[in-house]
């Protein structure tokens, strides 16, 4: 009989696998890709191992299902929390869309409103970002965070006209959008 | 992730005369700055805001953060930690190989 290297990607075969108990270790055992993988499993995880079948004795494999549906119990458990946790952030979360007619510069007037979200951090920070460009701002209050994404906006428009600056392709196309927006 | 510590992780490891990278502050803002300019060589590719309102970055702030620089979120985690440094950023950014 030839050794097998066997990974733990394997496992997730689990439902095919057959499994045989040989003194204190516990074998697996199934086809994957059409090719017979042999394991060994220790207490808590599937370690890499080389396998010598044919040290595994006469015994004969047999299913050992209560191992799989313990696992396969606890596996859901964990994905039910996970679900709960992310129906959880979902519902706490806050989003509204807010509509930015003014920069409150007098410097820059628009010509066409900024869409933006306000949402809130799980660290209970609102932040509000614009839909058309990669910026935002944040602060204790959504009234503070759009304080904070018109500044933002405003230093934009500033680094974005700069004559004596060049600007990737992204942000040439990003310009020719803002003076939709911005009279420049 | 801490405000402090990205904010110092950064200014190094997006500032690399060996990689072209250059992260300057941003002109214009009028009270505490938190706006940045990153170029690379000598282009600007994105402005990049680190926030002062808070000490403790949330997970939809980061993904603000890292959108601005065209990275993932794992990758910002690893300009803050050890792993990701100038070389990764030029190889991995969006804003370079789009």
């Amino acid at each position: 009989m030839s050794k097998k290297d066997i990974s733990k990607a394997a496992l997730t075969n689990y439902i095919s696998t057959q499994f045989l108990t040989h003194g204190d270790s516990v074998f697996a055992r199934f086809v994957e890709s059409g090719t017979l993988q042999v394991l060994e499993m220790g207490e808590n995880q599937v370690d890499k191992a080389s396998v010598e079948v044919g040290t595994l004795g006469t015994s004969p494999w047999k299913e050992i299902t209560f191992d799989l549906q313990d696992k396969l119990i606890k596996e859901i458990g964990n994905l039910a929390k996970r679900i709960e946790a992310l129906e959880n952030t979902f519902q706490s979360t806050f989003f509204q869309p807010i509509i930015i007619h003014d920069l409150n510069n007098s410097k820059y007037q628009l010509k066409k409103a900024f869409q933006t979200i306000i949402s809130q951090d799980d660290n209970g920070e609102f932040i509000a970002e614009t839909v058309d460009f990669d910026l935002y701002g944040t602060g204790n209050s959504p009234r503070d965070a759009i304080d904070d994404l018109k500044e933002a906006i405003t230093v934009y428009i500033g680094s974005l006209t700069d004559p004596d600056r060049k600007l990737s392709k992204l942000l040439q196309s990003k310009l020719v959008l803002l003076k939709q927006f911005v009279d420049l | 992730m801490r405000r402090r510590s990205i904010k110092r992780a950064s200014e190094s490891k997006l500032n690399s005369e060996e990689f072209g990278l250059e992260l300057r502050l941003a002109s214009g803002r009028s009270d505490d700055h938190t706006e940045y300019d990153l170029l690379h060589n000598g282009v600007l590719l994105t402005q990049y805001k680190i926030s002062h309102t808070s000490h403790e970055f949330g997970t939809r702030l980061m993904g603000n953060m890292a959108k601005q620089l065209g990275i993932s979120i794992s990758q910002l985690r690893g300009i803050n930690a050890c792993p990701f440094g100038p070389k990764d950023f030029v190889e991995k950014s969006r804003l370079i190989n789009q």
